[in-house]
């Protein structure tokens, strides 16, 4: 049961109904029983993990909790009995065992995550090594149970907020495990702060028609960019990308273009279709894409593009990091030597660089991705250590910051950046990816696009690049509006008469049907963020 | 409260009622199928009620071979060819049933082309969706598609949008589709009565048959479900024919259905065997070897209609508005064969069906639009071509497949 396909929908759709009609009271149930009942559906074998996760990490937050309760307790039952040493010293023993329990629950299921992610890239690796010695290390052929990425991302950010004294854990294990499995985001995210999700999730909302009428257009509007777009353009890539020395440099380029595009169209699509149908329920989960090809640097591009996950690894891993005390410490050093800018500014870069390395390992096993990581950290980085002097080239070439066409020399510069990045996402490795942007840049030729032969490469017919660019260009105008209005552009359609708002669903709608990439002969393809 | 909500119901009815008719419009025209396979079969249903005399169901056998206006001008009893190409025998026991469901004919004739198949034709989407995707959407329709289409496949069958939106690519051929079906509909009823034909005497377009005919188990099976099916109706007048073939079945396949049928208290005539009495040219009235051309059709119509006349009590009773819309479509359909006749003469080799404007002008616009259709690169796409099918081994595998490469 894809989230494209007619059996989700209509599975949501039941969910809905007997949500609407429950009490209240009882509504959180149903979206629990929705939830299990979907993991089941499509990955009932697995379903232990994620119990599993919850239950760790449920009973780990209790027991964080009350031995945070209980210390605070004990200190403040000791005022006036203990010397400032004596204090401070058991004020150390508490944050050591609180560490500990917060990093055993972490400790546990992020090991399972690693365990099941990379076992067998590095089985392969030790073998590839020890055949020479007449060793093995078997491989164990293992899968990643649905959507374990998301669900641990989000279960470790509460443990971690529970360490943090943020908020009460949660006392109700089933509460907890419909935070862990809510359905709409078990796929792909987005990725939920549990202060921010939790309430929401408990409180049983009314189906309310407002939230219908914006549920329902936000799931038509993904379906659009998965199925007319992401869909129609993915054979293109992983085709030219798997066998890229059988294609000009001309072709990678397109295929590199063209990801950028599914890439966006597809993981976009999807989680408009998760936030739609969480609306429904009158649930408003965090937006995950803010137009990042609008970015003017690669450090607001991460903060438009996977927001929630950029915003999950600043909060629990890049601010850790930069405010540790060996950053302090190096920070402290660099400042006696080379002044406060560089103090500030490399301790934040080096854990920016670290942060970036996570998440190119995150994407998989595989030295590309870790290359990924440093591509992007890097830029990050140098454009941090010279920012001052950008800012001196600007001036002395009476550039204006906030001029139109500087902006647009930005958005492509950025956009320049990202592509790169996209090269090691597609190659099947390092190696590839460098031969690929080389082959795109000595092996380009701007008349093969003319060609018939082109059409036949790219495996897009004639009509559907016309059809993929008029797409393009609903999206620029629907972003382009999004862009600069302070509401969402379904809450302005809204607002409209219902002929108008009629009129924009059918249209959505039966683009669709008609264009989609769907039905009998058609493979349909799994999210791009599913295998994570 | 409640008169927003009754506001808000209205609303939704309204839009979903205006969603299901913009479904059924972009169905209608994004549907791919023969033209020809359309037309037969919506033909049917325009033919006034209990206005047939004569049932005859089969494959394009009967539709090249068989012209009901000739037989009704001659021997005076109404008939029609419910008649699709390829068409499987298990689907036989549902186009009788939807010919009964209009109609009271007096006698039914069956051509036992269908029992030929073997099982690799079950699966052929095609064959299926010529005969599923244009019959009338009832319990007949839904029964078929439960019995004889996988389970996976069943919803593209219920809701042909899904099977057919990405038709939007190849508009030609769909232009030519709607255009077709226009030239279609115009007339109370079609003229020609379920009618294809090439006018040739030896086609390019050339069937290539390895081994004659004979019937499969799936054959054997099917044919008694039709004969079974028959007697639970209570039809007592049914004949089983064999249309003329180059390549002839063999004695023992004729033998077999002979006793086959005989048996299940019908008749069978096996008209290849009385080739000569019908007066069948090879040289001449075929347009290939399967199929006679206008030649060999008004032969073979003659044949067959004297022999129904001579072995059943067929009233030809009819009211007077019937005999004068037949009177009508007897006129045209000799107009419109002597036409053809003179381009078979001169070997222009083209396939025309009953909805073919035949006027110079409407040749023209053929032309215009096969040129447009070609520059679609939509050549697969004939969709006035009856396909010729073998013994089963050469069968197209989709409804817009080109007939397989022949050679003699």
């Amino acid at each position: 049961m894809t989230y494209t396909s007619l059996n989700y929908l209509l599975y949501a759709a039941v969910c809905l109904l007997v949500y609407g009609v429950t009490p209240k009271k009882y509504r959180w149930w149903v979206l629990l029983a929705a939830s299990m009942g979907f993991y089941a559906i499509v990955c009932l074998k697995y379903i232990g993990f994620i119990i599993l996760t919850a239950a760790t990490t449920y009973f780990g937050g209790i027991k964080l909790e009350k031995y945070i309760t209980d210390s605070d307790a004990y200190i403040k039952s000791q005022k006036g009995k203990w010397s400032k040493e004596e204090k401070s010293a058991y004020k150390d023993k508490v944050t050591r065992n609180k560490k500990r329990i917060c990093a055993a629950v972490l400790v546990f299921n992020f090991g399972i995550l690693c365990f099941l992610k990379y076992y067998n890239f590095f089985a392969d690796s030790l073998t590839s090594v020890l055949k020479h010695f007449g060793g093995k290390v078997p491989n164990l052929g293992l899968f990643l149970p649905l959507g374990i990425s998301f669900y641990t991302f989000q279960s470790m950010g509460y443990i971690i907020d529970i360490y943090r004294k943020k908020y009460t854990a949660e006392r109700n294990f089933f509460k907890f495990l419909l935070f862990v499995s809510f359905f709409p985001q078990i796929v792909q995210g987005p990725i939920a702060f549990y202060s921010d999700l939790a309430h929401q999730l408990y409180a049983g909302e009314d189906v309310r028609f407002e939230n219908f009428k914006q549920g329902v257009l936000l799931v038509t509007w993904g379906f659009f960019k998965k199925l007319v777009i992401a869909d129609r353009l993915v054979t293109t890539v992983t085709t030219i990308s798997g066998d890229h020395k059988s294609y000009s440099g001309t072709a990678i380029l397109s295929a590199a273009l063209i990801y950028a595009l599914q890439l966006y169209a597809d993981f976009s699509g999807g989680i408009d279709i998760s936030r739609g149908i969480a609306q429904l329920f009158g649930i408003n989960m965090a937006e995950n894409f803010k137009r990042p090809y609008f970015s003017k640097d690669i450090s607001e591009y991460w903060h438009r593009w996977h927001i929630t996950l950029g915003g999950w690894l600043r909060e629990y891993l890049f601010y850790p990091v930069a405010m540790s005390k060996p950053f302090q410490k190096m920070g402290k050093a660099l400042k006696a030597k080379f002044g406060m800018k560089i103090s500030k500014v490399v301790p934040v870069s080096i854990a920016s660089l670290i942060t970036f390395i996570v998440v190119g390992i995150w994407h998989g096993a595989n030295w590309k991705y870790v290359a990924f990581g440093v591509w992007n950290g890097g830029i990050i980085m140098i454009s941090t250590l010279l920012e001052d002097n950008f800012t001196g080239w600007k001036n002395k070439l009476h550039i204006k910051e906030n001029s139109k066409p500087f902006a647009l020399f930005q958005m492509f510069r950025t956009f320049l950046i990202v592509l790169v990045g996209y090269y090691f996402d597609i190659a099947p490795n390092f190696k590839s990816a460098m031969n690929m942007m080389y082959l795109s840049v000595a092996d380009l030729h701007i008349s093969e696009l003319a060609g018939k032969a082109f059409y036949k490469t790219i495996m897009l017919s004639k009509r559907e690049i016309a059809l993929v660019l008029i797409a393009m260009l609903v999206m620029l105008i629907v972003s382009l509006i999004q862009e600069r209005s302070q509401t969402t552009l379904r809450e302005q359609i809204c607002k409209k008469n219902f002929v108008v708002q009629s009129i924009v669903f059918l249209v959505l709608f039966f683009s669709v049907v008609i264009f989609g990439v769907y039905g009998p002969g058609t493979d349909p393809a799994d999210f791009y963020y599913m295998q994570f | 409260m409640k008169g927003i909500y009754k506001k808000r119901i209205l609303k939704i009815t309204a839009l979903l009622i205006v969603m299901v008719l913009i479904a059924i419009i972009c169905e209608s025209l994004l549907i791919r199928t023969t033209s020809a396979a359309e037309a037969h079969i919506k033909n049917f249903y325009r033919e006034p009620k209990n206005s047939l005399d004569v049932a005859v169901i089969g494959c394009s056998e009967m539709y090249a071979d068989y012209s009901p206006p000739i037989a009704y001008r001659n021997f005076g009893f109404t008939s029609y060819n419910l008649a699709v190409e390829g068409v499987p025998g298990h689907f036989f026991n549902s186009m009788l049933d939807e010919f009964l469901s209009r109609q009271d004919p007096q006698l039914v004739v069956f051509e036992v082309n269908g029992f030929f198949y073997t099982e690799k034709h079950l699966a052929l989407e095609g064959s299926n969706r010529k005969w599923l995707d244009n019959m009338e959407r009832n319990a007949n329709w839904a029964e078929q598609i439960h019995d004889n289409i996988d389970k996976e496949d069943q919803f593209d069958y219920y809701v042909r949008l899904s099977k057919y939106h990405s038709n939007w690519e190849r508009p030609e051929g769909q232009l030519a589709r709607v255009y077709n079906m226009y030239l279609n509909y115009k007339g109370e009823v079609s003229k020609m009565k379920s009618f294809g034909t090439r006018t040739s005497c030896n086609s390019k377009k050339k069937v290539n048959r390895k081994k004659p005919p004979k019937l499969t188990d799936y054959g054997k099976e099917y044919l008694q479900a039709t004969i079974d099916h028959c007697r639970e109706l209570g039809l007592e007048n049914v004949l089983f024919i064999r249309e003329p073939h180059k390549a002839k079945i063999s004695a023992e396949t004729d033998a077999e259905l002979e006793k086959m049928i005989t048996d299940g208290g019908y008749k069978y005539l096996n008209l290849e065997a009385v080739s000569d009495e019908i007066g069948i040219n090879e040289s001449t009235d075929y347009y290939n070897g399967d199929h006679l051309n206008v030649f060999g059709n008004e032969k073979a119509t003659l044949y067959l209609g004297k022999y129904i006349m001579e072995n059943y009590d067929i009233s030809t009773e009819h009211t007077e508005e019937i005999n004068k819309l037949w009177d009508d479509c007897a006129d045209y359909t000799e107009e419109a064969f002597s036409i053809l006749k003179e381009r078979t003469l001169a070997n222009e080799d083209k396939v025309y069906s009953e909805f073919n404007d035949l006027s110079e002008k409407g040749s023209a616009l053929r032309e215009k639009y096969h040129k447009i259709k070609k520059h679609g690169k939509d050549e697969n796409f004939d969709e006035h071509e009856p396909p010729e099918f073998g013994d089963g081994e050469n069968f197209p595998t989709e409804c817009e497949d080109k007939a397989p490469d022949k050679k003699e």
